[in-house]
């Protein structure tokens, strides 16, 4: 089969490679109809993440249709049209039976790679590093699914691909830090970064109550999305201070809760966001955190901050503010199996509709071109969706 | 010529690169007793069940070697980098109930050479206890072995983990014979 894979740093190919087969007995295989791509790509794709090796297809936000099953996959069916929750869960551990899918005790083949790093290891990723599995990625014609009957979710008639694209990751990962928020009604809700994960948080907290949300981006198309969204927006290098543009938003209280959906390559002004890519360049530091301490400082007392941005090992954390300002700290890979059902319900509802995302839409033989106009943010590109 | 102790810390080095290959760069001392504690959510005669069953723990080991028992005698083959030669390390099997060694312990499971006498001999053993809160079985899985402490614990990782998934899901996480990867001869 033909599919996108990482060579080396900056250095991508459609090649063709191996196709997937079942292996286990819970084991699924899809064709992919849609995969698209995901901000944290970029972190292994631009070096900052180690644990890639040459020839790894990647990729881990998809969609598609079964077109085999194991012997012991009972619920999921050929031909189903199914989303599929970036995170491989068991459905069986303690941390799956508790609605904590991404943090699986069960299905990371590499486990002692991540245990000297993470203390515990978490569960399995398609397409992101050997650390978090080395499963294959969905930038392919076909995709190897563990745990069909766990991991795959049938598509309503009335969602569209496109929809389900993206609850496949962005959306899963925008909810899941929305609901981290404890969003009571009323609430204001800021959130840092209007790429899909931003997007999809805000549209979510708005979703579960949230009376205001303010997206905070640079990027007009983006904060444009934002707006046209039902966001309140600021573009950050148009105002003296974020900080205070968010206190007289919110008569001097500040949000009572801050998405983080930026990561460890944020943007940013000032002197520390100068060392910070100082630091960064030379491989002094894994992160550009701006972003992180700006939600941290935004945020009103005894508030929440929700991090869903991807970091590496970030220095310079400021504690002091979260133990003075009395924050809550929540963060996690996507729960997306656990909130799938109440995703799938807003957006047939109409309270969240991730379709405007998917702003580039090509052949899976043009998926370099489609990363290059991605991380480049050419041409008001906010993901880049493939036709395999 | 190589000893019994050279055989088993090749063997073992085999089956660390073959199962967490890329843990680090790490040399020097002898480990001091590699030891992983996990939870399992089952009952401890279900955990100690399939350390018992030598097929339950070939499919533990996965690419990391094979194992055939002839009742308390466990003859373990194990893969080695760059070579289709697997290397043998024999063993016995003693069982053991409550120790005052692992207290608390409801069964200890030791696999060791009677061969090897010495103090330093290799050994594997496993310690179930129930877990608190009951939340099933407490498995410590401690490796003795002439490597680095980082690559005998990523082993003894490697073993509890697969030996936990076998038991909750009934299968073994695995990107083997299809990893992300290419083949290296593509």
């Amino acid at each position: 089969m033909r599919a996108l894979v990482w060579n080396g740093v900056n250095d991508l190919a459609v090649e063709t490679v191996d196709d997937p087969t079942l292996i286990n007995p819970h084991d699924v295989v899809l064709r992919v109809g849609l995969t698209v791509t995901c901000g944290s790509d970029l972190h292994f794709i631009d070096g900052y993440l180690p644990g890639m090796r040459p020839g790894d297809v990647f990729g881990h936000e998809f969609m598609g249709e079964v077109v085999e099953v194991g012997s012991q996959v009972s619920r999921t069916k050929v031909g189903d049209r199914v989303t599929v929750p970036s995170f491989v869960s068991c459905g069986e551990c303690w941390y799956c039976s508790r609605g904590m899918p991404s943090l699986c005790d069960t299905t990371n083949p590499n486990a002692a790679l991540q245990q000297p790093v993470l203390g515990y290891p978490g569960g399995g990723i398609y397409g992101y590093t050997h650390p978090f599995g080395g499963y294959q990625g969905s930038h392919a014609e076909y995709v190897r699914v563990p745990f069909g009957d766990v991991n795959c979710f049938t598509v309503p008639d009335d969602v569209t691909d496109v929809q389900a694209l993206f609850a496949s990751d962005a959306l899963a990962t925008g909810y899941t830090g929305a609901v981290f928020c404890d969003v009571q009604p009323g609430d204001t809700v800021a959130v840092f970064g209007a790429g899909g994960v931003g997007l999809m948080a805000a549209a979510s907290a708005r979703a579960l109550g949230a009376g205001r949300t303010i997206v905070v981006d640079r990027l007009p198309e983006r904060l444009d999305l934002a707006r046209a969204q039902g966001s309140e927006v600021v573009d950050y290098t148009a105002v003296d201070s974020v900080q205070e543009a968010l206190r007289e938003m919110t008569g001097g209280r500040g949000p009572d809760a801050v998405v983080e959906a930026v990561g460890m390559e944020g943007h940013g002004t000032g002197v520390q966001h100068v060392v910070d890519r100082a630091k960064q360049a030379v491989r002094a530091s894994t992160d550009r955190a701006t972003p992180l301490r700006e939600a941290i400082m935004a945020c009103r007392k005894g508030g929440v901050v929700s991090v869903l941005g991807v970091y590496g090992l970030t220095d310079s954390f400021p504690m002091a503010m979260v133990t003075n300002k009395g924050l809550t700290i929540r963060s996690a890979q996507q729960f997306g199996q656990t909130h799938m059902a109440a995703m799938l319900e807003h957006v047939q509802a109409g309270r969240i509709d991730p379709t405007p995302l998917a702003t580039h839409t090509m052949p899976l033989e043009e998926s370099v071109e489609g990363y290059r106009l991605f991380k480049e943010k050419e041409d008001g590109c906010v993901r880049a969706v493939f036709r395999p | 010529m190589s000893g019994p102790r050279d055989t088993i810390a090749s063997a073992v080095r085999g089956a660390v690169q073959g199962v967490a290959g890329k843990v680090g760069e790490v040399v020097g001392r002898r480990s001091s007793g590699a030891q992983q504690t996990l939870t399992v959510g089952r009952p401890v005669d279900d955990v100690a069940a399939l350390w018992r069953d030598p097929a339950a723990v070939r499919q533990a080991l996965g690419d990391a070697g094979t194992v055939e028992a002839d009742g308390d005698r466990w003859t373990w083959r194990l893969a080695r980098p760059g070579s289709d030669e697997p290397v043998e390390w024999r063993t016995t099997l003693e069982e053991g109930g409550p120790s005052t060694a692992f207290p608390g312990s409801s069964v200890v499971l030791r696999w060791s050479d009677p061969a090897d006498a010495s103090e330093a001999a290799s050994e594997l053993v496993v310690v179930l206890r129930e877990a608190p809160q009951d939340l099933g079985t407490e498995q410590v899985v401690r490796l003795d072995l002439p490597v680095p402490d980082l690559a005998a614990g990523a082993m003894a990782l490697t073993l509890g983990y697969r030996a936990r998934a076998l038991l909750m899901t009934g299968e073994v996480p695995t990107i083997t014979p299809q990893p992300s990867g290419r083949s290296a001869d593509r």
